[in-house]
């Protein structure tokens, strides 16, 4: 008899939901975009946990699924600009303060990485996989992650250095 | 690189409330794995369905993107009963409305062009049809044409294709496509010397069209040429030629790039009534 796979899937879905929030934010940059993102994500995880389940992988297989969303939204072209255009001109006033300058120009650096680049930089420094794990999850080679890596890495020197020059 | 991962946590900081429904997530999977369950129980229903026993070549969710099996015609018994489909047609109506959308039959049986679609659309300018085939880990593979009046001819394998008319503000519409390819017409889509790897993310800049395959596929190297793929121009040699492969019709034939002269990538190939071909980047070899 087969077992319900929706406690299951409920408990990994609080456990992790917050984490691949986060994700799907540094991946696209647009809050309401990420949440859309995760949300299908979740919805396609949840209509084959049972076989994600039985594989025993659920991080890895629903992450693979939100990267596949993130880049086929970028392949788009209608809406290929949309994503980070997102992004408030102005600062919100919740987090006016302080340091809120610097995060906008972090992100305005972060924009500057291609989407694939970017996805790349997110799965070696934010889910810390290595080269192999990086390339089995985009399903490329790993001379195509070392690569994207450092060409990922000297868009986003470059952009952070302009920005530093420009602050006084 | 750790001043990276202390650059995602600083944009990261005060993020807005989640607002994910779960229950909403449950119930949209759960349809969804509804309508998983019935094509498989489709396909199952029509593999019986088999006049005077024998077997029957109906695509399963297992076989997906795989060349049926070939018969020896020394060996075979020369009285092999015919495979009879009652729910399959060797066209398919696909209806795009922006308040929904219609697809029948949903079996279609392969011909040796590939499936062929007759598409009514009465969506916006620039809206889409996209079509989504599974790979093997998750689903990634995707092409886009133009959501017109017309008949298409498009290279989907035997197995399941999700279609989608995608209009450019509004809700992506999704229904699933049955194939069948009783007769054999699909040869695979292993390409000699290109170990299939991912999909460009750069691919539809690369679409190219025009009134003969050639044609269209010589934009794409314009474009490659051109350094779309992120690549300074002029840096390689783009070149292209026809796989044996896919459906063995020269009109959906896919092609391999090379470049500088080893195979690069494949190149997936639609045609509009016999005479528009749009040539669409598939996969990275390798």
């Amino acid at each position: 008899m087969r077992q319900d796979p929706e406690p299951e899937f409920r408990k990994w879905v609080a456990a992790r939901r917050s984490h691949l929030r986060r994700t799907a934010y540094l991946l696209c940059g647009d809050w309401h975009l990420a949440d859309d993102l995760v949300q299908e994500a979740l919805t396609r995880a949840f209509a084959a946990w049972g076989r994600i389940a039985r594989r025993g992988q659920p991080d890895a297989y629903v992450r693979k699924i939100l990267l596949n969303l993130y880049l086929d939204h970028r392949r788009r072209p209608a809406r290929r600009e949309a994503a980070w255009a997102d992004l408030p001109d102005e600062p919100s006033p919740a987090s006016a303060a302080d340091d809120l300058g610097e995060r906008e120009h972090l992100l305005a650096a972060l924009r500057q990485v291609a989407p694939g680049q970017r996805a790349v930089l997110v799965l070696r420094f934010w889910e810390d996989l290595s080269v192999e794990q990086s390339a089995q999850a985009l399903g490329v080679s790993t001379g195509n992650i070392k690569s994207q890596t450092s060409r990922g890495l000297e868009t986003l020197r470059g952009a952070l250095a302009t920005y530093q020059e420009e602050t006084p | 690189m750790n001043d990276v991962r202390t650059l995602f946590e600083s944009v990261l900081t005060d993020p807005p409330p989640d607002p994910l429904d779960v229950e909403r997530v449950v119930a949209r999977g759960t349809r969804r794995r509804t309508v998983r369950r019935a094509v498989t129980g489709a396909a199952g229903l029509a593999a019986v369905l088999v006049v005077g026993g024998g077997i029957a070549l109906v695509a399963t969710p297992g076989e997906d993107r795989m060349a049926p099996p070939v018969t020896d015609p020394t060996t075979a018994p020369s009285s092999t009963p015919p495979v009879i489909d009652l729910s399959a047609r060797p066209a398919t109506d696909y209806t795009c409305e922006t308040n929904g959308q219609g697809l029948g039959p949903p079996t279609v049986i392969a011909q040796p062009s590939g499936v062929v679609l007759r598409v009514s659309s009465t969506m916006p300018p620039g809206s889409l049809m996209g079509y989504t085939y599974e790979l093997p880990f998750a689903d990634t593979g995707a092409h886009r044409l133009p959501a017109r009046n017309g008949t298409w001819t498009m290279p989907l394998a035997p197995g399941k294709v999700t279609l989608a008319c995608e209009p450019l503000d509004g809700i992506l519409q999704e229904i699933v496509l049955t194939v069948t390819d009783p007769d054999g017409h699909w040869r695979g889509d292993a390409v000699e010397g290109c170990e299939a790897g991912g999909v460009p993310e750069w691919g539809p800049a690369l679409t190219g069209s025009g009134p003969t395959p050639e044609d269209a596929v010589e934009e794409t190297l314009n474009g490659l040429r051109a350094g779309v793929d992120g690549l300074p121009a002029g840096e390689a040699d783009y070149t292209a030629r026809p796989t044996e492969s896919g459906y063995d019709d020269r009109a959906t034939e896919p092609w391999v790039v090379l470049k500088d002269g080893e195979p690069y990538l494949t190149i997936a190939m639609a045609s509009q009534e016999g005479t528009r071909f749009v040539a669409m980047p598939d996969r990275l070899c390798g």
